[in-house]
């Protein structure tokens, strides 16, 4: 492969990595903010002790270790297949966050 | 090697026999040379006669058996989430939260199709436990929490 072949095929997958750090960067964002929202909402309804550390923990969590995970899994694979695989992880994460979100919702105490 | 000798008048089979063998093939354990390639007998009939494919291994049946198990469970998990974007929402107002959120949902949908079909495209060569061990943490990963809490409940 020539030189230019080479860097050609390096900057799609740098295209490809930054593409989809974005599309993952949303349902992290949602997992902070519901990492630093909803304690406070707890303390102020009388329930702090009733946090769901484990939820928001994965809701921050499951974006990162997903996107690492499909760089990891699609390392020294052609080009369509690092694509379908960090296009999984995307779907999982958000995946995750919506069964994190109703989670939450399930275990959350009455409020007093 | 039929080249017309004038010497003899009507050269024969056992002529021609005669010209491809040496005196002494047969002491020396030679074969002459009309008999050399001649299938003593045609092999009885293959099984694989007719066929295109490589025969089935053993292993076949158990990874057929088990991607088209795991079809009906993802498929499971796509209705699953079609119904799970139904019962959830966001609270957000602006528009780009309003559209990151219904990617979300989308993306959500089709993760077990996605999932499925990265197994399948990713692992053609591999050993079924390796396929179905995917498979499975697909499953695990990708529950349709919110209809089954609702269910649940």
């Amino acid at each position: 492969m020539s030189r230019a072949a080479v860097s050609r095929a390096t900057v799609s997958r740098i295209v490809v990595w930054a593409v989809f750090a974005l599309l993952y960067a949303y349902p992290l964002f949602e997992g902070i903010s519901n990492l630093i929202a909803l304690p406070p909402y707890y303390a102020a309804n009388g329930i702090g002790a009733a946090v769901p550390w484990w939820l928001l923990i994965i809701g921050v969590a499951a974006p990162v270790l997903l996107y690492l995970a499909a760089l990891w899994i699609g390392r020294g694979r052609e080009l369509f297949a690092r694509t379908l695989v960090l296009a999984v992880g995307l779907a999982a994460a958000n995946a995750l966050v919506l069964s994190a979100v109703s989670w939450a919702s399930a275990v959350q105490p009455p409020l007093p | 090697m039929n080249h017309p000798d004038p010497g003899r008048s009507a050269p024969g089979a056992a002529d021609d026999d005669e010209a491809l063998r040496w005196a002494g093939d047969d002491l020396r354990g030679g074969v002459d040379p009309l008999t050399r390639n001649r299938v003593a007998a045609p092999a009885a009939a293959s099984l694989d006669d007719g066929m295109d494919a490589a025969p089935a291994e053993p292993g076949n049946l158990a990874r057929t058996a088990a991607t088209v198990g795991f079809a009906v469970l993802y498929l499971a998990i796509v209705v699953g989430w079609i119904l799970s974007v139904q019962i959830t929402g966001s609270t957000a107002t602006d528009l780009f939260s309003q559209v990151a959120w219904q990617f979300g949902e989308f993306v959500a949908i089709i993760s077990g199709a996605l999932w499925y079909l990265t197994v399948l495209t990713l692992t053609p060569q591999t050993r079924t436990a390796v396929r179905v061990g995917w498979f499975a943490l697909g499953i695990g990963v990708l529950l349709p929490w919110p209809i089954l809490l609702v269910l649940a409940s």
